[in-house]
């Protein structure tokens, strides 16, 4: 079963599907995650950040597990790793492409 | 100290608006709220400096935009005000902060709710709009035909005309707006950042708007007037028909008048290109012995351009009449009829129609015939002891004898 059916996640939702690999994060802790992983390259506005959890939660890619106060916890689901690897498995693919046609393949 | 500005920008031009609030700040200007027409926005004057003002779409509920506040405070963005059914305001003075949403399709993602929840509003209000007007015209649809025939009442007719158009010019100025809104949507879908649109001058809009409302409103008060009936005193009046009098009219009744009672009335006449029309009332305030209230007549005549039109302004009157004579059954009406046996189909010779309706009034007894033949239409209302198959034969006899009308208005 598909992960994912809405086509390809873009970059910053790729991004925070794979802050949730490891473990589960609140929202400050995903930016971070982010920042640090692409060395600054992306990264995540409060906006973004908050419409994509809660576009991630409606999809059922990650769920809630924790509150306290205001600061909420999310994991990743089942559904949620089957999307971040197709999109992976797509991505590879895409340079693995570009890399062969570069080699003249 | 507090400053109102006009927003030069239509709400849907997110980057417009930000842009603008951001320059305010560089003029020493912060954002404190926008006023609820959401026209105008109130600042807060102070030390210019540079300030980035950021819009949120609004989300689902309004409780988890209410968590939001939090994190983005944490992430360097103040909430500032919002705008009802639109957005949220964040502001930002540090300049390392990133910007509310770093890439456009997050921002598609954020405003779907927002837009979702305009078009199911648009599409309410115009599906309430469209019954309201429907039920309107059902209601009025017997006047307002009449009307539109007997051109009596030129500013209503011209509002009910006016307001279907402006319903339909409404419902296509929603549906750009829901098209504007979906553009926006896909532009950012797409990954392209937003342009800010053009700025409006206010006084611009009121050059526009203004004019609008003036040319609506006004001017069809000022070139059209509210009523073409004219009225005049009986002897003013050149009828085109000489009508009967009280006297030969209670000539065929049981108690005949010895002499011609003194009788006051006027005379309304419309002259309308389809149908002129006078209506001819005449009472006898005093009393005679053997009646038990006073006289009164009115004849309603309608000259139609065809006997077709005619026909149609005959069926229009008479349904017109049934609903006024049922209406002043109510106690409560002043001079309530009881009795009332509504309007039947009768036979006569050389009409094309005839209805009669008989009712008592003041403890008297009435009646009403509608008369149709050819192009003319004759309504006459009466109470008496006469009947109405002995005073119908000289309505005939008075519709055969036409004199040219020569009026002096009383107006």
């Amino acid at each position: 079963m598909a992960g994912r059916e809405k086509g390809p996640l873009t970059e910053p939702m790729y991004y925070v599907l794979m802050s949730f690999l490891r473990r589960e994060m609140c929202g400050t802790e995903i930016a971070e995650f982010v920042e640090h992983k692409t060395a600054g390259r992306v990264s995540l506005g409060p906006g973004t950040l908050y419409t994509l959890l809660a576009k991630f939660q409606d999809e059922a890619l990650i769920a809630e597990t924790g509150v306290d106060g205001r600061k909420r916890t999310y994991q990743i689901t089942h559904k949620g790793r089957q999307a971040f690897q197709e999109e992976l498995n797509r991505l590879r693919s895409c340079v693995e492409d570009g890399l062969s046609s570069l080699d003249g393949g | 100290m507090t400053v109102k500005k006009p927003v030069p920008c239509s709400l849907y031009d997110i980057q417009g608006i930000q842009e603008w609030l951001d320059e305010m700040a560089l003029q020493g200007l912060f954002l404190e709220e926008f006023t609820r027409q959401k026209d105008r926005a109130v600042f807060r004057t102070g030390d210019p400096k540079p300030l980035r003002y950021r819009l949120d779409p609004v989300g689902k509920s309004k409780n988890k935009d209410k968590d939001r506040e939090e994190p983005y405070a944490q992430m360097g963005w103040k909430f500032v005000d919002w705008i009802p059914q639109w957005y949220y305001i964040f502001s930002s003075d540090n300049p390392e902060a990133p910007e509310l949403y770093t890439d456009p399709q997050s921002l598609s993602v954020s405003m779907d709710h927002m837009i979702r929840r305009k078009i199911k509003t648009y599409i309410s209000i115009s599906l309430l709009w469209f019954f309201l007007i429907a039920l309107l015209i059902f209601i009025s649809s017997h006047s307002f035909l009449l009307n539109l025939l007997l051109w009596g009442y030129p500013q209503d007719l011209f509002y009910m005309i006016l307001l279907p158009i402006i319903t339909v010019i409404a419902a296509l100025i929603l549906a750009v707006n829901i098209r504007r809104i979906l553009k926006i949507r896909n532009t950012l879908a797409q990954g392209l950042p937003l342009k800010a649109k053009k700025r409006w001058n206010r006084p611009l809009m009121l050059v526009i708007w203004l004019p609008i409302y003036i040319l609506l409103l006004v001017v069809p008060r000022l070139i059209l007037p509210s009523s073409r009936w004219e009225t005049f005193s009986p002897e003013n009046a050149a009828l085109s028909h000489q009508w009967p009098t009280i006297a030969q009219l209670e000539a065929v009744a049981p108690s005949p008048l010895e002499q011609e009672p003194e009788a006051d009335g006027y005379v309304r006449v419309n002259t309308s290109p389809f149908a002129p029309v006078q209506e001819f009332t005449y009472y006898h305030p005093l009393r005679v012995p053997q009646y038990p209230t006073d006289f009164s007549t009115t004849i309603h005549y309608i000259q139609a351009s065809s006997p077709k039109t005619a026909r149609w302004i005959y069926q229009l009157t008479l349904e017109e009449r049934a609903d006024q004579l049922k209406q002043w059954q109510k106690p409560t009406y002043v001079s309530h009829i009881t009795d009332l046996d509504p309007f039947a189909p009768q036979s006569w010779p050389g009409l094309d129609r005839l209805e009669v309706a008989s009712f008592r009034a003041g403890g008297q007894r009435g009646w009403t015939f509608a008369a149709l033949r050819g192009q003319d239409i004759l309504l006459v209302s009466y109470r008496t002891l006469s009947r109405w198959e002995d005073c119908l034969p000289l309505f005939l006899e008075a519709l055969d004898r036409e004199i040219i009308p020569q009026s002096t208005s009383i107006n």
